[in-house]
């Protein structure tokens, strides 16, 4: 068994131990998701506390045939922060605006995989296109609905759906042509 | 029935409604390929977060989702009577809360004016173990001696350090020795007289405690336990 599914799988049987464990592994990428999602140190620190609450709750909906525990773990992450801002009256202004955490990513790591990953992710975004790569951007980083999305880029809904599915995809299989 | 092709990405970014997401769930209990769809495109969006810079968790967060879990039983450490040298299995944290308190309370003994100091440090000694302990990725084990009988433990992070916590301070005269083992040598860590203390342990290949003479020895005279690492 995957070791993050073994942890998972004593997490199940109630072993806070297995819970840290994860936190260990997860915790830096889970906040960092947050961080980016929100713009906002104090509601990423709640993402990132939520997160893993919910996981030790939700630890027996957890299927390895569906995914890895990493796509389960950020899935949740992603849903909590999606609700902060659903929550929110006003949304984030630019994609490109880090002024709020900037002192948090100084202290990012820059791993040799992580900037490989980064350079790989880079590569496959350009390849979908400008208008695609910023649609996922968007849907992903800044949690944009089809319906806000379609608003947001005066494009029939129809359209943003499919053309995000359609980048989606791309982006899967550029990634799986580059996978080691 | 027909694969819902068109709502497999969504269900992956976790963006369908209540409604159509119990639809495509349903439909993956029993469809194989929808499955390995919905898997590969999940691991897409691993990678659209990892390629994200890592920012370390804020201090404190670990605590705050401890102290929000449902409380778990209070068992005792459970240390497998294995020997000095073999690692055992690990133990309930609030074992080794208990086991602080000890630390205190035994080491404490009953004090006047005189030993106001002697209690800030006995309770800084606490608040050290318990730090330690708060450490998601610590690693605890028990302290047994030749016969078997639990002196304390030890408890030690990734980052090198580790920290021996014993149930009683040296005897009167003497001091507690850390040694480190590497290749033919063992190399003094120090010399405690205080029963929780903090010792390197990167590069060894075990770690030895010792009872010494007050101001140490050269070489260990009166071992008292042994951990392999």
């Amino acid at each position: 068994m995957d070791p993050e599914a073994e942890l998972v799988a004593r997490l199940q049987r109630g072993d806070e131990q297995a819970l840290a464990d994860l936190y260990g592994q997860l915790g830096g990428r889970v906040y960092s998701l947050a961080l980016r999602m929100l713009h906002s140190r104090e509601e990423a620190e709640e993402v990132l506390q939520d997160t893993f609450l919910k996981l030790y709750q939700k630890a027996d909906r957890y299927r390895e045939e569906l995914g890895s525990v990493r796509a389960f773990v950020y899935t949740i992450a992603r849903n909590e922060a999606l609700s902060r801002l659903r929550a929110r009256s006003a949304r984030p202004r630019a994609a490109s605006d880090y002024d709020v955490y900037d002192d948090a990513f100084a202290l990012a790591s820059s791993r040799p995989d992580d900037v490989a990953t980064r350079v790989t992710l880079a590569r496959a975004m350009d390849g979908l296109g400008e208008q695609d790569g910023r649609l996922l951007t968007l849907a992903f980083y800044e949690g944009y609905s089809h319906k806000e999305l379609s608003e947001l880029l005066d494009m029939p809904l129809g359209t943003v759906k499919s053309r995000l599915r359609r980048a989606l995809l791309a982006l899967r299989d550029r990634l799986e042509e580059e996978a080691p | 029935m027909s694969h819902p092709q068109d709502l497999l990405p969504d269900y992956a970014l976790g963006t369908l409604g209540a409604e159509e997401r119990a639809r495509v769930e349903a439909h993956l209990e029993d469809c194989e390929a929808c499955r390995t769809e919905v898997r590969r495109t999940s691991e897409s969006l691993v990678r659209l977060v990892e390629a994200l810079p890592e920012a370390p968790p804020p201090p404190g967060a670990w605590d705050a989702i401890q102290a929000r879990l449902p409380a778990a039983s209070s068992e005792v450490p459970a240390g497998v009577s294995q020997g000095p040298t073999r690692r055992p299995a690990r133990s309930s944290w609030r074992g080794w809360a208990a086991l602080a308190a000890l630390v205190l309370v035994l080491a404490g003994g009953w004090w006047g004016f005189g030993e106001v100091r002697q209690v800030e440090r006995l309770r800084a000694e606490q608040q050290q173990v318990a730090r330690w302990l708060a450490q998601p990725q610590v690693e605890r084990m028990p302290l047994l001696d030749k016969a078997g009988d639990k002196l304390g433990g030890l408890l030690m992070l990734p980052d090198g350090r580790a920290l021996f916590v014993l149930q009683h301070p040296p005897a009167a005269g003497r001091a507690y020795q850390a040694w480190g083992h590497k290749g033919d040598r063992l190399v003094s860590l120090g010399v405690f007289e205080r029963p929780v203390f903090e010792v390197p342990y990167e590069d060894y290949e075990a770690l030895y405690l010792s009872l010494e003479p007050e101001a140490g020895s050269g070489r260990p005279t009166h071992g008292l336990a042994a951990v392999d690492l």
